[in-house]
């Protein structure tokens, strides 16, 4: 081999790794991290649907959280959303499976929103409100994370998805979604706590009088009891995952539901209050298990 | 000096493309490991798989990638569900080889090499690994196996195009036989195939017009072709029409075909301005919901009309294609326009969709692959593509400079520019005329994997050996 052919092979190689390692490094494009705030106060993301999205009296649940305790929140929750897979969406219509507990973990994965800005384009206002939400979502730094709260199961329990099959990890039904949802944030930040908080009180009304309660009524997949258990089951499985039981935490019922909800589903402003009490209290306790460690 | 500058940029080139390939090969391979035998959840997959069992075709999805498929399920009871990888490997393989025949066709036309087909699996490689192309072979759809033949088909035409010694009778047989395949696999495809044999078809009739002296072995090409394009249009239709038929949707014609472009999503919108005759048989809920779900005009819209008008539903359908032509023209022709632009310059297209808030099928696609992995999906897809543009800028550099520098080589790479070019449009148009106004990276394919030839071909061919 003469000086000039090493010289060249030399050459070549230098440009290959160098190319190489560009290349690779493109893949960081447009994935610039601007989340958390202050590393002193707890970091709190909240996944979920209406019950954590949606405000009363200019307030939401991870706000009055925020009233509580020294953190900052992520409110990500987005209305109408499931943990479980709905339907395989057609390509063209604009879907909330998507947004679902099963995707939007993934969509987190890829630290990428794209798929959601192609798949909402001209958005309307609640779908403009969740690509804003995603696009946070995928720009915190999971790693400096210290708790992330799961809220999902009314717009399961409503659109009657199954809560289990023999297959543990389906994402078509309540636990499979939740089992690969979970496993997924663990492997994306395993230093954060997850908080399964299990289906809220809800009651139905016909001509201004409350017929039947979740307890009563089943949409399909079962009764709000069901998917409490269901939630309670798999939170059980797993190490660094909280159960926050609302059905039973919250105390509402048939005699005074009408003072903490709004609409047969949703929490008012008392109710509200309520749940950011229990939720602080089991951050608390967390906390208190940590330093006594 | 200039010699001096042109060997270094073409070592350059070769090292970028190296560089390239082999990261994009890691990646490919390890997201194959990730997805193994997953079925990627795209709406069409379903119905294939369906067909495949009841051997029944809604008229839209064809059957013989059912068939194909099913060839395959019937060894499920040895495999388990893992047949699927074997569908995915048969897709690989019939890729590669399609490929690299092409890139064995290019280096012919252009440089008058004839390289042994081993030596293009390398370039063929590189193409197959392109994250968009990669993506199709691990898809039960037929995409992949369409693109390969009719990669195969531009091979073949090419060489009897560039032939001057005399009729190709094998490779017009071929042609016609990849024809028919495709013919009933995927409409779509099989109208692209169409196309492009018309086109060099065309292109016989012209020369022959030029030539003073009739060449008789011209005149058979061109019989052939012509026995070719008709033998397969009629067998297709014949045979498509004798699959038995299943599911609600409305029975295929070009009129409901092109929906998709003319009518989706404006036909609520365009609701009042619509003739009487076609407003007094489409009630205005059924035309909002259309705009909402774009499997109501296939499930309920277009039953319905055949339903109330079993003689003249087909002139029904087309009075609505045109009115949404003829309301929207000015919007249709402007989308239609910018796609062909996209697809025509695909590595550019990839970039604008991938980074920007560009309304596309992009996302969709992306959420369907990366199902069992959804961060190395995110990063293969941008290395991938970025990589593409690369290399395909680099190929671009190369070819101006060679067709500036070199005067032998400068007519050669202007035909053979010419004939890619030509294959592109005619394989992207029927395929996006028959699409959603929304650039889909499926529809490109066959554009990428032709950039992918020609960009590899071009920066490797100072290494190629007789």
């Amino acid at each position: 081999m003469t000086k000039k052919s090493i010289k060249e092979y030399i050459i070549f190689s230098l440009i290959a790794i160098i190319t190489a390692v560009s290349v690779i490094s493109t893949a960081q494009i447009g994935t610039g991290k601007y989340y958390p705030g202050d590393e002193s106060k707890l970091q709190i993301v909240f996944l979920g649907d209406s019950n954590i999205a949606y405000d009363y009296e200019g307030k939401t649940i991870p706000h009055r959280v925020a009233e509580r305790i020294e953190c900052d929140v992520y409110n990500c929750a987005v209305g109408g959303t499931t943990a479980t897979k709905i339907n395989t969406s057609n390509y063209v219509d604009k879907s909330f499976d998507l947004l679902c507990l099963y995707n939007i973990t993934k969509i987190i994965e890829t630290e990428d929103h794209q798929p959601l800005m192609d798949y909402f384009g001209e958005a309307t206002v609640n779908e403009q409100l969740a690509t804003e939400k995603m696009q946070m979502l995928v720009n915190i730094k999971y790693e400096e994370i210290d708790y992330i709260v799961i809220s999902y199961g009314l717009n399961d329990y409503t659109t009657g998805s199954a809560i289990s099959n023999e297959d543990k990890y389906d994402e078509m039904t309540y636990e499979g979604a939740m089992r690969c949802a979970i496993e997924r944030l663990q492997r994306i930040c395993p230093n954060a706590t997850i908080v399964v908080s299990s289906i809220t009180y809800c009651a139905f009304s016909e001509n201004g009088r409350m017929v039947e309660d979740g307890y009563e009524r089943s949409w399909g997949g079962g009764y709000i009891d069901d998917y409490r258990d269901a939630a309670r089951r798999v939170a059980s499985e797993y190490e660094n995952v909280i159960f926050m039981d609302n059905l039973e935490l919250l105390g509402i019922d048939k005699m005074n539901c009408a003072e903490y909800i709004h609409d047969e589903m949703h929490l008012n402003s008392a109710g509200q209050e309520k749940y950011a009490d229990c939720l602080v209290e089991i951050i608390k306790e967390n906390e208190s298990g940590k330093d006594d460690k | 000096m200039t010699n001096k500058v042109l060997k270094w940029f073409r070592i350059s080139g070769i090292a970028i493309c190296v560089g390239v390939a082999l990261v994009q090969f890691v990646y490919a391979v390890l997201w194959a490991i990730n997805n193994g035998n997953n079925i990627q959840d795209f709406y069409d997959t379903s119905i294939y798989i369906a067909s495949a069992k009841t051997f029944a075709s809604d008229g839209w999805r064809l059957i013989g990638y059912s068939i194909y498929v099913r060839l395959f399920m019937i060894l499920e009871f040895i495999f388990g569900k893992n047949y699927v990888l074997l569908i995915y490997i048969s897709q690989l393989i019939i890729s590669m080889f399609s490929y690299a025949y092409g890139c064995k066709t290019l280096v012919k036309i252009m440089f008058e090499k004839n390289i042994n087909l081993k030596w293009m699996l390398i370039p063929a490689v590189y193409i197959l690994t392109i994250p968009v192309v990669w993506q199709m072979q691990f898809a039960i759809l037929p995409d992949a196996i369409c693109v390969a033949s009719i990669v195969w088909m531009f091979s073949l035409l090419g060489e009897c195009l560039w032939n001057s010694k005399g009729f190709m009778c094998k490779k017009i047989i071929v042609v016609g036989a990849l024809l028919l395949l495709t013919g009933f696999m995927h409409r779509h495809y099989f109208y692209a195939g169409i196309a492009l044999v018309a086109v060099i078809l065309v292109i016989f009739i012209l020369r022959m017009c030029k030539k003073k002296n009739r060449n008789k072995k011209a005149v058979r090409t061109m019989l052939a072709l012509i026995i070719c394009i008709l033998f397969t249009s009629v067998i297709s239709n014949v045979g498509n029409s004798m699959i038995p038929k299943a599911g609600e949707y409305v029975e295929y014609s070009l009129s409901v075909d092109l929906w998709k472009r003319f009518l989706y999503p404006n036909l609520y919108e365009n609701y009042p301005y619509y003739a009487d005759g076609i407003t007094s048989v489409l009630p205005e809920n059924v035309a909002k919901e259309c705009d909402e779900h774009y499997e109501y005009y296939m499930n309920d819209m277009g039953p319905m009309i055949a339903d109330m008008f079993p003689e003249k539903a087909e002139s029904v359908y087309w009075e609505l294609t045109k009115s949404g032509f003829v309301l929207n023209k000015g919007a249709i022709i402007k989308r239609t326009v910018k796609e062909s632009i996209a697809y025509a310059f695909m590595p550019l297209a990839m970039e604008k969709y991938m980074y920007s808030n560009g309304i596309s099928l992009y996302g969709y696609n992306l959420t369907r692959m990366y199902e069992k992995c959804p961060k190395l999906t995110s990063d293969y897809m941008h290395i991938g593509m970025n990589g593409f543009l690369g290399i395909s800028v680099i190929g671009v550099l190369m070819y101006i400079l060679e067709t500036i520098v070199n005067k032998e080589q400068r007519r050669k790479n202007i035909l053979c520019l010419l004939y890619c070019a030509m294959s592109v449009i005619c394989v992207t148009a029927p395929l996006m005329f028959f699409s959603f106004a929304k650039f889909d990276y499926r529809i490109g394919i066959y554009s990428t994997v032709v950039w992918g030839m020609m960009s590899a071909v071009y920066i490797i061919k100072n290494v190629l050996k007789q």
